[in-house]
């Protein structure tokens, strides 16, 4: 058997009966949707559009990829020719930076950060990754866009040892095997992984710096400056730097094998990257959530994630599916679902999804990789995530902060 | 190190837990207060009329930690939100190696994990900068409590 499991089972009990939450009192049904526009995808190329493949994932996994949104990243010697080109890197927008497991570096050399913390442990939900901090030009290869000179995370890099202790987590994710991907590319909303206006403090966000000595034989809790922290490399772009779009196509029935699409970069900036008529969801500034509402249960946490491979929220009514199967929700018919999102300034806009039964969807064709009707319980009865199932036949954007103009995150669609 | 400890109410709190004090799952809330110095925070002290004590820990990066205490002084469940993810080797006490090893295995969705065992239950999820978890131990949930108010 394949898959992934939004959860990870060991015997017996299961997070009994969830109660709670379900529709309940009114709040008015929100309006019907606008027939949406018809979808137009930027094909890859020069000067902003990169692609992106919905594949099984990197050679090594045990388990099918699902949901799981790739590129292709040359990740080059600073200020050199020689490069290597690794492919499968996840592209996530709920988090920020560069990040590649080492044993895919094999064959060039990247210099270590030349000042501060020298290793990072970056927290994901799930597991934690941990390795040194390099200096790298990344060049996307179908676009052109480069990094030049940026800090990246180098997980798993031996030179400053194995996961310590403190960077265990769940799960330690320092391989491609355990991590699922050749590395990830976190276009998150926000412009490094830690503080965006100042100092990184070791203990404030789920980046965490340190300063190793050489193996790693000892390590300390480090502050990392402005500067020092892993940016988000479209940040440092020249051009085109100020979001993302990613446009993945509509997908025909529940499932359809290796869809691709496009990372778009830049909002505004090109005849290709306009807001047009999406509607923009501002977000918090500080959490980069906004809110939602489905049937009447209303959510303080929402936000649209790629790195999510399903839409997770609580519904009473829809059934979890069985073990091993049970981060996914199988209801037993397909469930039509109208959530409302809100961003700031009261603005709305209507999230339309389907939910169908994830095991039969796995198990009509074990070699499909693009579900976008594939959902599961969040385990925060305050969470409303659309993830990776969402974007399939919308554009989505993922607006970044400025710092220097003052303005905060935002979603669009 | 410059704590508050501001107690809120304390209603059914037992003389021995009246000490704000913090400790992982399955711990002792009396006997060991390091959850609130590793994350540098000040404490707060609810209970409810359940029977059972929230130990609540904030500090100023956002981070939110609750140690749910039994009558008997004991942490059955755990939680945390914020912008960041708190040492789980501290929060998940005596179960954290067993939560570990069913945590073991291929899981590729970073943005969300759920172990469930027969001795433990840990969830977690988030993005950057917002994140959440909680686990709890079947076997030392109060009656009629409901893992929903796990929040």
């Amino acid at each position: 058997m394949r898959k992934i499991l939004g959860l990870v089972l060991v015997p017996l009990v299961l997070a009994a009966g969830c109660g709670g939450g379900g529709g309940s009192s009114g709040g008015g049904t929100p309006p019907p949707p606008p027939p949406p526009p018809a979808q137009v995808i930027a094909p890859p190329g020069p000067p902003n559009v990169e692609r992106i493949i919905v594949d099984s994932g990197p050679a090594g996994l045990t388990l099918t990829a699902v949901n799981t949104a790739y590129v292709s990243v040359n990740v080059c010697q600073p200020g050199t020719n020689t490069c290597k080109l690794i492919d499968h890197i996840e592209i996530d927008s709920g988090s920020v930076g560069l990040r590649i497991i080492s044993s895919e570096l094999a064959g060039i050399t990247l210099p270590a950060v030349s000042s501060g913390p020298n290793a990072e442990c970056l927290a994901f939900a799930d597991g934690d990754s941990w390795g040194s901090l390099a200096v790298a030009d990344m060049e996307l290869p179908v676009s052109g866009k480069k990094a030049a000179g940026i800090t990246v995370h180098v997980i798993g890099d031996p030179s400053v040892g194995a996961a310590p202790s403190f960077c265990q987590g769940m799960k330690t994710e320092n391989t491609v095997a355990d991590f699922g991907a050749n590395g990830i590319l976190g276009v998150g909303p926000f412009i490094n992984d830690c503080n965006s206006a100042g100092d990184c403090g070791h203990g404030t966000q789920s980046a965490n710096y340190y300063t190793c000595t050489a193996g790693g034989s000892s390590c300390s809790q480090a502050t990392a400056t402005l500067a020092q922290q892993v940016p988000n490399p479209v940040v440092t772009f020249a051009a085109d730097n100020n979001g993302v779009i990613i446009e993945l196509p509509a997908v025909s029935g529940a499932t359809q094998a290796s869809p691709t699409g496009s990372l778009v970069l830049g909002i505004g900036t090109q005849s290709n990257n306009a807001l047009g008529s999406a509607t923009k969801l501002s977000a918090n500034a500080s959490t980069g959530n906004i809110t939602a509402s489905l049937n009447g249960t209303n959510f303080q946490i929402a936000y649209l994630d790629s790195g999510s491979n399903a839409n997770f929220f609580h519904d009473s009514a829809l059934t979890v599916c069985p073990a091993p199967n049970a981060g996914f929700y199988c209801p037993a018919a397909i469930v039509s679902e109208n959530a409302t999102l809100t961003g700031a300034g009261a603005v709305t806009l209507a999230a339309p999804f389907s939910v169908d039964n994830a095991v039969n969807m796995f198990s009509q064709n074990a070699t499909y990789t693009a579900f976008p009707d594939l959902s599961g319980p969040a385990i925060d009865n305050t969470a409303f995530d659309l993830g990776l199932s969402f974007f399939f036949g919308r554009n989505v954007f993922t607006g970044f902060e400025s710092v220097s103009a003052n303005t905060e995150p935002y979603f669009a669609y | 190190m410059k704590l508050t400890h501001t107690v809120v109410t304390s209603l059914l709190l037992t003389a021995g837990a009246c000490a704000p004090a913090f400790a992982g799952l399955g711990g002792d809330a009396t006997s060991v207060d390091a959850d609130r110095v590793s994350v540098k925070g000040t404490v707060r002290v609810t209970t409810s009329a359940a029977g059972f004590a929230v130990h609540e820990i904030s500090n100023a990066s956002g981070l939110r930690i609750q140690e749910y205490v039994g009558a008997n002084g004991k942490v059955f469940a755990v939680s945390w939100r914020g912008p960041g993810v708190p040492d789980l080797s501290q929060m998940l006490g005596t179960y954290y190696a067993t939560a570990r090893t069913a945590a073991a295995g291929p899981h590729y969705d970073h943005h969300h994990l759920t172990v469930a065992t027969r001795d433990v239950v840990v969830q977690s999820s988030g993005h950057a900068r917002s994140f959440f978890g909680r686990a709890w131990a079947p076997a030392l949930l109060p009656q009629n409590f409901s893992v929903q108010d796990i929040r």
